[in-house]
């Protein structure tokens, strides 16, 4: 297991790295990497009910819309935090959403993407970094 | 900014507290989809002191009443609650959808929508005339809970005694001496389509209860959850289904007598309604399993022809299945018809349906 801060009652994990729009994405070999939701973004979203289903194979640019996941509550973007090529879709979340709630970071995970450049990463937030994020939304 | 009286206990379980209708209240305890099954399999407690109580009393408090909602509030038995009832306008339009609770002919409990306190309010007094009546507001001096579902009779018995027995649907029991505190009003009644009962107590007392059913494994469930129930039982919210600009038959929501002799604001307009007919009727919409949520605003669609409107939508997590409230023009209100609910930049696929989604009762 990887070291688990906590913020408030978010939880955040040391081993990977996040964007302001609330995603995190975490290397699993020397080009592919993992991206989801934070646990902040799953606990304001609460209840998940629908994914859409992202375009594996689609190339996918630094900024540029992954899916959109939804809740009872809201409609949530999940935003492309690199440059690369979408390479798999977490099939599990189809008949089950709510997997992205009960586990963000692990099998909540959304889509692989093969990184164009695996060195943008280090631009991307730390932990600090993303506290800083939280603090900002929850107006502190 | 109004607020339950209760909404440190509500922190101290882990409630979520958000804003509804201009109260902080919680709206879920991490999990509303849980909180609405545990309400539809076992039993759920919910605090509800946002809704407006509203007291009316003296010796015209019948007649006053009988002038001002669409029930035929004479033919209500005393210790009984009238059953869904509404303050209409001239229009037969919603001012507000109510429960009117008859103690005496000269004793009456109003209870309605938050977000319509404060014009409800001033609408009694603006009708108060050469009526003798008084209006006393209960609203922020007592707390309002809901204990649903199917296991709530075995366990308000353990807590609450045999009287629970005594009690049968839209029945009422007024100040009942408990070790508690004591309950003002205690109802066989709810808005979740499953057995329960709501009380009113002190705050104090209200709080007592609570922690008493927390203690012995009751769960608390919040306004998510309750959203989610109502929408299951095809049950109108104001805002939503309803509003100043919809009628009772539009709304198919029988919140009149009728056989009511007496005059009541609105009833001309209603019966020119019943005449003339509706242009658009309410309806249930039940989603392809796996699509998105269809959500208030968005619109419906035969072919390439709009046809109506989507005015609540959720999951529901008993039938997992998206499912939807709205209006659809009267010529296309036909049970089955298969529809595309489109907004947000999608299409859902949907069939009509008459509400109930769920049926238990």
């Amino acid at each position: 297991m990887s070291e688990e801060v906590q913020y408030k009652n978010y939880i955040l994990l040391k081993d990977r790295k996040y964007q302001d729009t609330h995603e995190w994405i975490k290397l699993i070999d020397d080009k592919k990497a993992r991206v989801g939701i934070t646990d902040y973004a799953q606990k304001k979203l609460k209840s998940i009910v629908y994914i859409d289903t992202p375009e594996v194979g689609k190339e996918i640019e630094k900024g540029e819309l992954i899916t959109t996941v939804e809740s009872i509550k809201a409609v949530g973007e999940i935003i492309s935090p690199v440059n690369g090529t979408i390479v798999a879709f977490n099939e599990k979340l189809e008949d089950d959403p709510s997997i992205i709630n009960s586990d963000p970071y692990n099998e909540g995970w959304i889509v692989e993407i093969e990184l164009k450049n695996p060195s943008e990463l280090d631009k991307l937030l730390d932990v600090d970094g993303y506290i800083e994020v939280i603090k900002k939304e929850e107006g502190e | 900014m109004r607020k339950t009286p209760l909404l440190d206990f509500h922190l101290e379980i882990n409630g979520s507290i958000g804003s509804f209708a201009r109260w902080k209240m919680p709206m879920d305890y991490g999990n509303m989809l849980k909180e609405a099954l545990e309400t539809r399999n076992n039993v759920t407690f919910f605090d509800i002191s946002h809704l407006s109580r509203i007291k009316v009393k003296g010796d015209d408090s019948e007649e006053f009443l009988q002038r001002l909602v669409a029930r035929d509030i004479k033919k209500v038995k005393e210790n009984f609650i009238s059953g869904p009832t509404a303050f209409l306008n001239f229009n037969a339009g919603f001012k507000d959808d109510v429960m009117v609770y008859k103690f005496s002919k000269n004793d009456f409990l109003v209870v309605g929508n938050a977000v319509n306190h404060d014009k409800i309010v001033d609408w009694l007094h603006e009708n108060i005339g050469e009526y003798k009546v008084t209006i006393e507001d209960l609203t922020f001096n007592t707390v309002m809970l809901a204990v649903q579902g199917p296991k709530s009779i075995e366990i308000m018995r353990k807590v609450l005694g045999d009287i629970i027995d005594s009690l049968t649907p839209l029945k009422f029991h007024t100040d009942i001496v408990t070790e508690h505190g004591v309950i003002k009003l205690l109802s066989y009644s709810g808005w979740t389509g499953e057995t329960g009962f709501e009380l009113i107590t002190d705050i104090e007392t209200g709080e007592k209860i609570l922690r008493v059913l927390y203690e012995r494994g009751v769960r608390p469930a919040g306004l998510g959850a309750r959203d989610i129930l109502r929408i299951e039982m095809g049950y109108a919210l104001y805002g939503n289904e309803i509003s100043e600009d919809i009628n009772p038959i539009e709304a198919k929501y029988w919140v009149f007598s009728w056989k009511k002799k007496d005059d009541y604001i609105g009833r001309e307009a209603l019966l020119n309604i019943l005449e003339k007919g509706v242009e658009k009727v309410r309806f249930g919409f039940v989603a392809k399993k796996g699509s998105a949520l269809p959500r208030k605003g968005m619109k419906v669609f035969v072919g390439n022809r709009e046809i109506g409107f989507i005015t609540s939508g959720t999951f529901s997590p008993i039938l997992k299945l998206p499912i939807a409230l709205g209006y659809v023009l009267s010529k296309y209100s036909i049970n089955g018809l298969r529809v595309n609910i489109k907004g947000n930049k999608r299409i859902i696929d949907a069939k009509i349906v008459e509400p109930p989604f769920v049926k238990n009762l």
